[in-house]
């Protein structure tokens, strides 16, 4: 039997698109992840998900589905706007462009970040690249729910990075200030407010800042950005202060 | 003759053409899905969700432990069962008409030719040119040990095709538009140099010539030695010397058949039986 130029064209034709329209129409033709990360088979994690298996396409929402770590959790840890946008709708690659611009040269902020959150979260090994950053607000929130001690928070300081200011706290992230409000550690969330709370005076506030304060109620993060100030510096002097005056 | 060569030739061009704008079309409509814009048409699916690919290297993790490997998802796997159908039917047609890149370097190549005229696709020693045919294997190896090991599409940071129908994307790696530049180059000088030297899934596609139920059969008896099948021949393979062409770099384009080059009717053809055969019956009838 021959097969003509005109026979392998019909046949690529037909086997090809008409192949992949029969498979749409049966519900077998998937372009997507079906969002179900691999489950650990053994040992101690043995049918848990495992988070190195996290893609860049996973929403806050999938990962709170496969984790037990809430999508508000997650964009609390890296300081997400939910008040514009529902948490849940936040996917793992957004967290590289938002982090982008802030992140040293030779770090990274994405979507290992998040496995790696995740991972500290639920108490799972994972061995994060190199490069992987944590936003400083991730640690605080791991920390503030008891997931690492203070001795590992310090050791992973040297991995973080800033999160990005202005428009992208979350009122979530508000109202667990108001709680690290009572432990006098100063975060990402705090306000000038809360150091004059926590003992320190206005004039100590502004001999550090070099610069009357611009409000009470502001954030003390995203009035130094704005100013161009090191935030971990200042923070680091008002922290000072502040456990002197706890003391 | 020359007017049903041209009729084959025009047939196969818009095949290609068919699928290049597919798959052209698919990776903008996904580009735009990115930046938000949304198109109820071909939404959704990736570049490497569209390659048969990606199923033969998301297949080891998927007989393994089930799952996909990273970018994949089973669309990949369901093309790579149907371009085997026809890859085990007529061999490597999937390489040769199909493929949107094989058919871009064929289009540069174009240029080449009116160039170097008859120097075109000749210019690589022989001999140098039948040990790189075999580099391709030795990426298909590298590729599917370390995507298996690493469960990352290693492959697509090096990937020419991916840096071409990506390259507006900003996911393209630095090394995927070095490798997308010195295909362009090489396709002045070379037919289809990836084809040739390192498209993995080619090389996998290849060892069908071996066993393929339509064979690119040669009829000694009416054949006048004119050479004409093997000049045709984009991948070099010397036609004029086999009865059965199991060469592992025919990409069943059909350039090489009495519907296209040779001259003689019914004397190299893609059949299930000997050309010598058919003859026969046919004197017989």
């Amino acid at each position: 039997m021959r097969v003509t130029v005109r026979s392998i064209a019909f046949m690529l034709v037909v086997t090809m698109i008409g192949g992949v329209l029969l498979l749409s129409l049966s519900g077998l033709w998937k372009t997507t992840s079906s969002k179900t990360p691999v489950k650990f088979s053994t040992g101690e994690f043995a049918g848990l998900s495992n988070p190195a298996d996290i893609r860049g396409s996973y929403s806050f929402a999938d990962v709170e589905k496969n984790f037990s770590v809430t999508a508000e959790t997650l964009a609390n840890a890296f300081s997400f706007d939910t008040s514009s946008k529902p948490a849940g709708t936040y996917v793992a690659k957004d967290i590289e462009g938002a982090y982008g611009a802030l992140v040293p040269e030779g770090g990274e902020v994405g979507t290992d970040s998040l496995k790696w959150f995740v991972s500290l979260y639920m108490g799972i090994p994972y061995e994060a690249e190199g490069d992987t950053l944590l936003p400083t607000s991730a640690l605080d929130l791991l920390f503030r729910e008891g997931k690492i001690d203070a001795a590992a928070r310090e050791e992973l300081a040297s991995r973080s990075v800033e999160p990005p200011g202005e428009g992208m706290k979350s009122p979530v992230v508000i109202t667990e200030h108001v709680e690290s409000a009572e432990d006098g550690v100063i975060k990402g969330s705090t306000t000038y407010a809360d150091v004059i709370a926590w003992g320190v005076s206005q004039q100590q506030i502004e001999e550090i800042i070099g610069m009357p304060l611009p409000g009470k109620t502001t954030n003390i993060r995203d009035h130094l950005q704005k100013n161009g100030l090191s935030f971990s510096t200042v923070k680091a002097q008002l922290q000072s202060l502040v456990d002197v005056s706890g003391q | 003759m020359k007017r049903r060569g041209e009729s084959a030739k025009r047939i196969r061009l818009t095949v290609q053409i068919l699928f290049f704008v597919v798959v052209a079309s698919t990776t903008v409509v996904h580009a735009l899905g990115e930046m938000g814009i949304s198109v109820p048409v071909l939404a959704g699916a990736s570049l490497h969700a569209i390659c048969p690919f990606g199923g033969v290297v998301t297949l080891y993790r998927l007989i393994t432990e089930g799952a996909y490997v990273q970018k994949i998802h089973e669309s990949a796997v369901w093309l790579l069962g149907i371009v085997m159908i026809s890859t085990v039917l007529v061999g490597p047609a999937f390489c040769g008409w199909v493929c949107p890149f094989g058919s871009f370097q064929e289009w540069i190549g174009t240029i080449g030719k009116r160039l170097f005229k008859r120097r075109y696709n000749r210019f690589v020693p022989p001999r140098l040119d039948r040990v790189l045919r075999y580099l391709r294997y030795v990426v298909l190896i590298w590729v599917v040990v370390m995507t298996a090991t690493t469960a990352t599409l290693i492959f697509s940071a090096y990937d020419p095709y991916y840096a071409l129908f990506n390259f507006y994307t900003g996911e393209v790696a630095v090394t995927g538009y070095v490798s997308l530049g010195l295909v362009m180059v090489l396709s002045l000088f070379v037919e289809r140099p990836f084809c040739k030297y390192a498209c993995p899934y080619g090389a996998l596609l290849g060892t069908a010539n071996l066993f393929r139920i339509f064979r690119l059969r040669r009829n000694a008896s009416t054949c006048i030695d004119c050479k004409a099948c093997d000049t045709s021949c984009p991948m070099n393979i010397r036609v004029s010397t086999v009865s059965v062409v199991r060469d592992h770099q025919c990409n069943v384009c059909l350039k090489c058949t009495s519907e296209q080059s040779c001259p003689i009717p019914h004397t190299v053809e893609l059949n299930s039986t000997r050309l010598e055969d058919v003859a026969t019956r046919e004197a017989r009838q």
